[in-house]
């Protein structure tokens, strides 16, 4: 009996050697809250482009809700922390807060 | 005579273990992936960022920045899928002007002499805008250049080639004369609460009528002789002309609020003497006033 469940755990322990560290599940199907900080930047940046009216902003929210959709409003704060980190230049930087600033306004939670 | 083959149950075992394993790591707690590029989206959240790309570009009309994010799609043909997602959203009564963002993209993709009008540029909140007209010229270039284009001037989706008016790209204005530049108000205060947090500086730009002023940019020297931008508005909840940056010990800096202000040098960590005798690092708040 003790053999059999070694036999089990080792069997075990391969497969998932393998399917964890030597031939991982591809990222065929990742989502927009899984992609590198950085791009999540530039993707909220776009919907400060994107939505430059007041009455955007419930679209916006909804583009924001891919992120974080929870609390969308920080996926903007991030998305501010990431460019001031990477020296956006001032435009986009004041898209950036003029979204935050207007969604503030907005009461986006 | 003993027998050299394995018993077989050993051999069950090991491809039950095998089994379970891959069901393991192939279905029930496959490996998750963050950190991940735009080429990996799924489908549906592909068509999501590239409809917002499209949406973008006709706010923004910088095809280069367009192409450059489409790019990390991996489309093998990006013309056909341009034009196949904007003739689905069309039909399916989706954002239209994503889709004309779209099949704009891909009108500019087969003729790149084509440029487009964008239409009106990010508005900024009144409020904001009056007080970052004054300080930041780019902004002011940016609203006073842009030729705004109402959506409902432009040609109908029927030909996909109708979109891109051919007109050349808006020509340098004058820029406004900037605001008045940023004056200390008083002396840097020393903030010393030994439960508060240690080592900030803390700025507090105002207007000319006391209002914080948000999205001013404030140039830091760096102790390692390099500069950082750091800018107010990011917490409003404190103040919309707040900014704050994290000193190191034994360093000072110099900064520069807005543009054309004078440098305010040796700012540094304060030290600050608590009640029972010992030295600790407080803050430093500083407040700026438009003149």
């Amino acid at each position: 009996m003790i053999g059999f469940l070694l036999a089990i755990a080792l069997g075990l322990s391969a497969a998932l050697i393998y399917g964890w560290l030597i031939a991982p599940a591809q990222p065929a199907a990742t989502t927009l809250s899984s992609l590198r900080a950085d791009y999540q930047a530039d993707y909220v940046l776009m919907i400060a482009e994107a939505y430059p009216q007041t009455a955007d902003l419930p679209s916006a929210l909804e583009m924001l809700r891919r992120l974080n959709s929870e609390k969308p409003t920080v996926a903007v704060d991030e998305a501010l922390l990431t460019a001031q980190k990477l020296g956006y230049s001032d435009a986009d930087m004041h898209s950036l807060i003029d979204l935050k600033l207007r969604l503030n306004q907005y009461g986006g939670e | 005579m003993r027998d050299k083959n394995p018993p077989l149950y050993l051999l069950t075992g090991i491809i039950i273990g095998v089994l379970a394993g891959l069901l393991i790591a192939y279905v029930l707690l496959p490996v998750r992936y963050a950190d991940t590029a735009p080429a990996t989206l799924n489908t549906d959240q592909k068509n999501i960022y590239q409809a917002l790309v499209g949406r973008a570009y006709l706010y923004e009309a910088d095809s280069g920045r367009a192409f450059s994010r489409l790019a990390l799609l991996q489309e093998p043909d990006l013309n056909s899928a341009l034009v196949a997602q904007s003739q689905q959203m069309v039909a399916a009564g989706g954002d239209v002007e994503s889709a004309r963002g779209l099949s704009l993209l891909a009108a500019v993709n087969s003729h790149p002499e084509q440029v487009i009008t964008p239409l009106v540029q990010n508005t900024f909140s009144p409020e904001v805008t009056s007080t970052m007209l004054a300080t930041t010229t780019l902004l002011a270039s940016a609203t006073a250049t842009a030729t705004p284009v109402s959506a409902t001037e432009t040609p109908s989706q029927a030909t996909a080639t109708l979109f891109a008016t051919l007109t050349p790209r808006p020509s340098a204005t004058p820029k406004p004369t900037q605001g008045a530049p940023y004056q200390l108000v008083g002396q840097p205060k020393e903030i010393c609460d030994p439960a508060g947090v240690s080592g900030q500086l803390r700025i507090y730009v105002k207007g000319t009528n006391g209002d914080g002023i948000p999205g001013v940019k404030i140039a830091i020297s760096l102790p390692n002789g390099g500069s950082s931008n750091f800018y107010t508005g990011l917490y409003p909840e404190i103040n919309n002309g707040y900014a704050d940056f994290t000193m190191s010990p034994e360093s000072t800096y110099t900064i520069r609020v807005g543009i054309g202000g004078d440098p305010i040098n040796n700012l540094a960590i304060p030290q600050c003497t608590g009640g029972d005798g010992k030295s600790y690092q407080g803050s430093l708040e500083i407040t700026l006033k438009q003149q």
